[in-house]
């Protein structure tokens, strides 16, 4: 009998292509409701397969921050910039970048935050 | 976890001088591999197998450098296994050196790591660092590896109010312990107003809370007990080994001060030793960043958590505090030559543990702890020793 191979939803060509578009894609658990941006083939909570790609809101929260000014090289010319971790609402946490915020004065966990569809390089978060 | 087949000692470990190095990472290997065969007071011909780490070789254009090191040694027939693990490799070598022997499979093993990353610029170096991370993730949204310890630096600070100074006086003791370490890349005493000082590389991290990219490369000999015994020479028991992992991405993580990687490996290694924390009279911990010093130092059961910044700002954690924590001077000031540096822990344990560590030895150090974790603790190693 032939098995369906795992599939990867969405892959992380997807999630990099969505992301351009302005949208967080992801999976959400069909077994225990667990979400991810993290690719994954099996749910880390309750060890089911049944992974259905997905689609989060933009708006969150900072889970935590620090502010760059040694990037890595892509991002050379915009530092210093905050890096964020950030729980989305009724989603997973992921992380992006601020390129609006410069000082550590001018962000706080807590702060909520939007994802934001921009020609820049990875994830782009503002205030919201 | 079943327990291992046989007893393991390290009967010989070396290491060079960490910082730039003039030869490649496979000639350093090679030589410092050769001073520890020869501490061992055996010849390469008796070793069985070699365990190699190496993180960054495609720098160097060379990938697979096991079978250079062996060649180099003149012993090309034996098996060569080449290992990366980001900056856990040095330990995550020696384990695999150690499970050969523990469970059979040989009598005589080399572990050596080796790194060389001073012929790249700093950015260069910077964004090859970030690689350790879930690079989809993080790196490539514009996270360095500084700033990723920098997110568990502001998450620990939120959570148990600890500050900027009692970072830097974690620093200040590893430069002052590297300053009577010939072996380190920084010889030099600094003082919490030079850190402060320091420019902000991810802040909360200033320059002087962050590891410098070093150059370096150390080695063990392990042997098995039966075999140790038959020589004349000195040999560390290997009480303990642990090996943990948990996600590498930190957005998947729950809580941003917590390592369970380094955790799980730590109850395994004490769990096998039958010993706890309390037993333990120095370690030589990861501290890639000084808030990576005052994690370890929680999840090894040192302190409790929220404790280990302070606890280490009042002393308890210099040279002649209660528990020495990298008297070697940390990869903070000692270097951290990636694929080198857990092996460079087990150098320093072998020198205190035998009372050859000179100006900066540990008084009464009998039992030793070596911790490394790889990234910010996707692997993670933790291994106890006595002689």
């Amino acid at each position: 009998m032939e098995e369906k191979a795992p599939h990867m939803a969405p892959h992380i060509s997807e999630y990099v292509e969505a992301a351009r578009e302005g949208v967080i894609r992801g999976v959400t658990c069909g077994g225990c409701a667990h979400k991810s941006v993290t690719a994954l083939v099996v749910c880390p909570k309750c060890g089911g397969s049944e992974l259905r790609p997905a689609e989060f809101p933009n708006e969150g929260t900072v889970v935590s921050y620090t502010i760059l000014a040694v990037p890595p090289e892509v991002f050379l010319d915009e530092a210093p910039y905050a890096f964020v971790i950030v729980q989305l609402q009724d989603g997973p946490r992921c992380t992006g970048w601020m390129p609006s915020v410069k000082r550590p004065e001018e962000i706080q966990i807590g702060d909520r935050v939007r994802f934001v569809k921009t020609y820049k390089p990875g994830m782009v978060f503002e205030k919201a | 976890m079943r327990s291992p087949v046989r007893k393991v000692c390290v009967v010989g470990a070396a290491q060079n001088r960490f910082g730039p190095m003039r030869e490649t990472a496979r000639e350093a290997a090679a030589e410092v591999a050769l001073a520890a065969i020869r501490e061992a007071g055996v010849t390469p011909k008796d070793i069985q197998a070699l365990y190699v780490g190496n993180c960054f070789g495609f720098s160097e254009s060379q990938a697979h450098i096991g079978p250079l090191v062996s060649t180099a040694l003149g012993i090309p027939d034996r098996p060569t296994l080449t290992i990366e693990s980001a900056c856990a490799t040095g330990s995550v070598t020696f384990r695999e050196a150690y499970v050969g022997i523990a469970g059979g499979f040989y009598d005589v093993a080399l572990a050596v790591g080796t790194e060389k990353v001073s012929h790249l610029d700093v950015l260069t170096a910077t964004s090859y660092f970030a690689m350790g991370s879930d690079h989809a993730y993080e790196g490539r949204n514009g996270v360095s590896f500084p700033g990723l310890y920098a997110l568990m630096a502001t998450a620990y600070f939120h959570k148990y109010g600890a500050t900027q100074e009692q970072l830097a006086a974690i620093a200040v003791k590893n430069h002052r312990n590297a300053a009577k370490n010939p072996k380190a890349h920084f010889q030099k005493e600094i003082t919490v107003e030079d850190v402060m000082k320091s420019r902000s590389v991810a802040w909360p991290l200033k320059l002087y809370d962050c590891c410098p990219f070093s150059d370096g490369a150390a080695a063990a000999v392990l042997m098995s007990e039966e075999r140790a015994r038959a020589l004349a020479g000195e040999r560390a028991y290997v009480l303990g080994s642990g090996r943990g992992g948990m996600t590498a991405a930190l957005h998947d993580r729950e809580d941003l001060t917590r390592m369970e990687s380094a955790r799980i490996a730590a109850e395994q290694a004490y769990g096998m030793a039958g010993l706890q924390a309390s037993d333990v009279d120095f370690a030589e911990v990861h501290d890639c960043f000084t808030i990576a010093e005052v994690i370890a130092t929680e999840e090894l059961g040192f302190f409790p958590a929220g404790e280990g910044a302070h606890q280490a700002a009042e002393g308890v954690t210099a040279l002649d505090g209660e528990l020495p924590v990298n008297p070697s001077g940390g990869l903070k000031a000692k270097g951290h030559p990636v694929g080198a540096t857990g092996l460079g822990q087990i150098v320093e344990v072998w020198d205190q543990l035998r009372g050859r560590a000179g100006a900066r030895q540990v008084r009464d150090a009998e039992v030793a702890l070596t911790h490394n974790v790889g990234a910010t603790g996707g692997s993670a190693a933790v291994h106890l020793f006595s002689l």
